[in-house]
């Protein structure tokens, strides 16, 4: 009978929590910093009516890409260094009451040259009320973790990119790309679709390690060469990174 | 037979227990705004109880009992309910149902969280009372830890003028500063003068006493207690409103937020906003749930300095040589405040007696009569978004006098300015103005002025007599340059040109030229203002139909202490300088090895700064005696293990007319994570104190995290519900983070 309600318990508080009013948002989405400026912040607002508690926590890994799906990948970067091991940020816990915000600074102490990521990890839970005969072991086991996920790219000096494409699929409308990075430098930019001279489309994309870019292209190109041509302006990223940041060379596609 | 009547006996009585009304007690989370306390509650599988002596307790009642009734007061509101049972232990349990039926929309009982919530809008019961959070806009938020600097000698300044005009060379200087715990003026110039004031900011009767030698070598005494901080919170003012259900609403000043609500189910709000003297720009900010775009609306109150908070007494009284005078003001409500003066000058006494009215927080109307003048004088000021109006009539022996109208309204890129009224001239003579005024400022640099006047002059010598004036101008706009043609016609020329402005760095220029078609000559004027860091230069010329005018001026000030500094402003002013530096040794003092971080950038409310070349932020103009709330921006510390040892927020006292140097040290701070462990109860109920301050609160795994100073504190472990303090632990922080395990059995005191 015991058992019984403790199940019930354990059904019961994740349905009410998930009634929950926690919105957690991270500003920016992703960062870019350079050996000049090694050091900024990211901003977490709770939208919510519900207190949130939130742990941050830098994992070495990138998002990456198969041929049809696109996911974090942990403890594996390609060339990329693990910036993980030269990050300081603080704090890496914090409770956020609703329309609460949080600063959390970090600092990157000397790297060895190329790019280097992490993954800043932001998981949150909802904070709940006090209830006060609630059992400390339901109190503390069970809730819904949301995890949000900001790559942090340090760049120390700079190289050009390395890339290589191949187009796993195509439809009338669309172009797939994957694109493949062979160097320790990331490329974040534009990636444009030419054919004898005219654009067919254009898509902005982070290549870290391999990564699917869907192009939407304005005809189909049919079975013959088209060319990749690269620039720099991703949105988001400031003109300042923009400038340090360098565009592969052009790669010619047959398939 | 027996054993029949056995089994009957049993069975009534097994059925009887099985009937038996079994009521499971439920803790019950009561939650007004800003605070939660839990209240005693019972299920019986069908209906909720709660506690209603716990429960009225808790919302602000008086409790009483008459018989197995249970009667709430308040100053307003009486409430009675019939408690289920007998009371027990002088407690009554009172059916939910009958209580929500009572209170309608204030309360909200969530049964799946077991939750009982008061609305923000809720008038039954004073929620306000309540709250826990002290209202903030009180007094400016953040701790004050830069309080009225006083000193027997220190903060000495000069400031300095010389003017030369058609009057011929006249310089002038005055002096200020600290002297003997209060601030003595001293001017130097034709007339000689000194003041010697001493202030008590904070008290109540008496707010500051002067001395000193006035104009014509007068020596007087005067004392008030007129609060001295400009901004001084007058009243408060509701506002209610109605949204989206469940919105968030932010009431927001400089900046800060001063209040904030969640609206009921229906997307009704109340929020409480301080309304200062002068004008507070209050922003309302609505964030409807579900991620949908903020909303926001600005509102002004318009507060006059003439009125006195509610039930306050103001004074100010003088007496100097052959002349004194008492002013009283009393606030009788919070917009409406009664004047009365009296004042005896070399033997003639006169009588005032007078009032300001501000029903609203946008218009005020005040009157006064003079006796035995018999002189009345009514001001009316009305400040709405988009629409100023300033009327002043006054009338002696029964008949209006004097008459002035001034009201401007904007819209879009268009704005309109009337003037008019009625004067009365020496000689029974009267002048009626009128003076219409339209402004168009296009975004793209076009800006258009179009003006008419009509002045219409009667007098016992003379018939009525009218001129008519008018100018109308078309420009452009550029980002350091304005260019205008110009053609205008009055009483005296009719011109034609064009005028310009040029701004520059540290220089501007004023320039204009055309010509007089009355007197077929050019006009021209040149105005130069170039600014330095220790001075400010003026010149000015003019070439018209009188001729050719000039002055030139210039002026500056100096201050002498503390250290040694060099400003444009030619008068005494109030100002901070900020130093953010990182305190190598923590001591809390900049040392000479340690520099000002020049990128840690800080907001000051209602205010704003400059960077000056040492790094350090600094900020002119401040009002005296004035709290003022410095908020570093934390995303600009680039070292994420820094912390502002005065915390990231405080205020400070602007000092009358000296400098205030504040000095910030950035200190590092060692991590400490901890685990509470052993737990008896919920951890969202734990708070960890270090050394019986309240530092952190518990998530819900049992963690911790907070940072501190190198060296021994002491932690402890409090339950907020009950207050009970479960645990402590000594621990001694170093260098290098720490991690501390605090187990309730093991360590509990």
């Amino acid at each position: 009978m015991i058992r019984g309600l403790f199940v019930l318990l354990i059904i019961g508080i994740p349905v009410h929590e998930a009634r929950g009013q926690a919105a957690l948002s991270v500003t920016p989405a992703y960062a870019v910093i350079t050996d000049e400026a090694p050091y900024g912040a990211f901003t977490l607002y709770n939208a919510g009516t519900e207190g949130v508690e939130v742990t941050i926590s830098a994992r070495y890994g990138v998002i990456a890409s198969t041929d049809s799906t696109t996911a974090v990948v942990l403890d594996e970067a390609g060339q990329l260094g693990d910036l993980s091991r030269h990050l300081t940020f603080f704090p890496d816990r914090c409770i956020l009451p609703a329309g609460g915000e949080q600063v959390v600074r970090y600092r990157i102490n000397a790297a060895p040259e190329g790019g280097h990521i992490t993954l800043m990890h932001f998981a949150m839970q909802e904070r709940g009320a006090i209830v006060d005969g609630q059992v400390p072991a339901v109190a503390t086991g069970l809730s819904i973790v949301y995890n949000l996920v900001a790559p942090l790219v340090y760049l120390q000096g700079s190289g050009i990119p390395s890339l290589t494409a191949r187009v796993p699929e195509r439809t009338p409308n669309e172009l797939h790309l994957n694109l493949a990075s062979h160097s320790p430098w990331p490329f974040l930019g534009g990636i444009r679709i030419l054919q004898d001279g005219e654009q067919l489309g254009r898509a902005e994309a982070a290549v870290y390690t391999t990564r699917l870019v869907r192009v939407p292209i304005s005809r189909d190109p049919g079975k013959r060469r088209i060319q990749l041509q690269f620039d720099t302006a991703y949105t988001g990223l400031p003109r300042s990174i923009q400038r340090i940041l360098q565009a592969p060379s052009p790669i010619e596609l047959t398939w | 037979m027996r054993k029949w009547g056995l089994t009957s006996v049993l069975l009534v009585f097994a059925l009887r227990v099985a009937t038996a009304q079994v009521l499971m007690e439920v803790p019950l989370l009561l939650e007004v705004p800003g605070k939660e306390q839990m209240v005693r509650a019972w299920y019986d599988g069908e209906k909720f109880f709660v506690d209603g002596k716990e429960l009225f307790y808790a919302l602000g009642f008086t409790v009483q009992f008459q018989g197995a009734r249970l009667e709430a007061l308040d100053a307003h509101r009486h409430h009675a309910f019939t408690c289920a049972g007998l009371p027990q232990d002088n407690s009554c349990r009172i059916a939910l149902r009958d209580l929500l039926s009572s209170f309608g929309d204030a309360l909200y009982f969530d049964q799946d969280r077991l939750e009982l919530r008061a609305s923000s809008v809720a008038s039954t019961f004073d929620v306000r009372a309540l709250r826990a959070r002290t209202n903030t806009w009180v007094e400016v938020p953040g701790p004050h830890l830069f309080d009225r600097t006083r000193a027997l000698w220190g903060g000495l300044m000069a400031s300095w003028q010389v003017r030369h005009d058609a009057f011929g060379l006249r310089p002038y200087m005055r002096l200020t500063g600290s002297v003997l715990q209060g601030t003595v003026g001293i001017d130097i110039g034709d007339d000689h003068k000194w003041v010697y004031r001493y202030d008590r900011p904070r008290s109540k009767w008496l707010t500051q006493v002067e001395t000193g030698r006035y104009s014509n070598g007068i020596i007087g005494l005067s004392i008030t207690n007129v609060p001295l901080a400009r901004q001084h919170l007058q009243r408060v003012r509701t506002i209610q409103g109605r949204t989206a259900p469940h919105a968030l609403i932010q009431a927001v000043i400089s900046g800060e937020v001063v209040d904030q609500v969640q609206a009921d189910a229906d997307g009704r709000y109340e929020l409480q906003a301080p309304a200062w003297y002068g004008t507070t720009k209050l922003e309302v900010r609505t964030q409807p749930l579900g991620g949908l775009r903020a909303t926001s609306e600005m509102h002004y109150q318009l507060t006059p300095a003439s009125l006195v908070p509610h039930r306050k007494v103001y004074y100010s009284a003088y007496a100097r040589e052959e002349a004194y005078a008492l002013n009283l003001q009393y606030g009788v409500h919070e917009s409406l405040t009664l004047r009365g003066a009296w004042s005896q000058v070399q033997g003639r006494t006169e009588i005032s007696s007078g009032f300001t009215l501000s029903p609203v927080t946008f218009l005020a109307l005040s009157g006064q009569l003079d006796f035995p003048s018999t002189r009345w004088l009514t001001t009316l000021r009305m400040w709405r978004s988009g629409l100023h109006l300033n009327a002043y009539v006054d009338a002696q022996h029964g008949a209006f006098a004097n008459t002035n109208i001034t009201a401007s309204a904007g819209k879009g890129p268009f704005s309109l300015l009337l003037r008019g009224g009625q004067l009365v001239l020496v000689g029974r003579y009267r002048s009626l103005i009128l003076y219409p005024e339209i402004w168009l400022h296009y975004r793209t640099g076009l800006l258009m002025q179009a003006n008419w006047g009509l002045n219409r002059l009667r007098g016992p010598l003379v018939q009525a007599v009218t001129s008519q004036s008018w100018r109308f101008a078309v420009g452009w706009s550029f980002a350091r340059l304005r260019l205008i043609a110009y053609a205008q016609r009055d009483h005296v020329q009719e011109a034609y040109g064009a005028e310009g402005l040029l701004t520059l760095r540290h220089k501007s220029l004023s320039f204009s030229a055309g010509w007089d078609v009355n007197h077929q000559i050019p006009v021209a004027s040149l105005s130069v203002q170039i600014t330095s860091p220790f001075g400010r230069l003026f010149a000015h010329g003019q070439r018209n139909a009188h001729g050719i005018t000039h002055s030139q001026q210039a002026q500056g000030s100096v201050h002498l202490w503390p250290g040694l500094a060099l400003t444009p402003s030619g008068h005494q002013e109030s100002a901070a300088e900020l130093r953010i530096f990182e305190d190598l040794n923590g001591n809390g003092k900049q040392d000479a090895n340690e520099q000002i971080l020049p990128h840690i950038d800080a907001q000051l409310y209602q205010s704003g700064w400059t960077r000056l070349k040492t790094g350090a932020l600094y900020s002119a103009h401040l009002e005296p005696y004035q709290r003022y709330q410095v908020r570093i921006l934390e995303a600009s510390v680039r070292d994420p293990l820094l912390h502002p040892a005065t915390g990231w927020t405080f205020s400070f006292t602007a000092d009358p007319g000296r400098r205030k140097v504040i000095q910030v040290p950035m200190q590092p701070l060692v991590r400490v994570a901890g685990q509470v462990t052993a737990l008896d109860r919920a951890p969202l109920r734990l708070r960890v104190l270090v050394n019986g301050e309240e530092h952190a609160e518990v998530y819900r795994d049992g963690g911790f995290a907070l940072q501190a100073r190198p060296g021994r504190h002491t932690l402890t472990i409090m339950d907020v519900l009950d207050q009970e303090v479960l645990a402590e632990k000594i621990i001694e922080v170093g260098t290098a983070p720490l991690h501390v395990t605090i187990d309730l059995e093991q360590d509990r005191i």
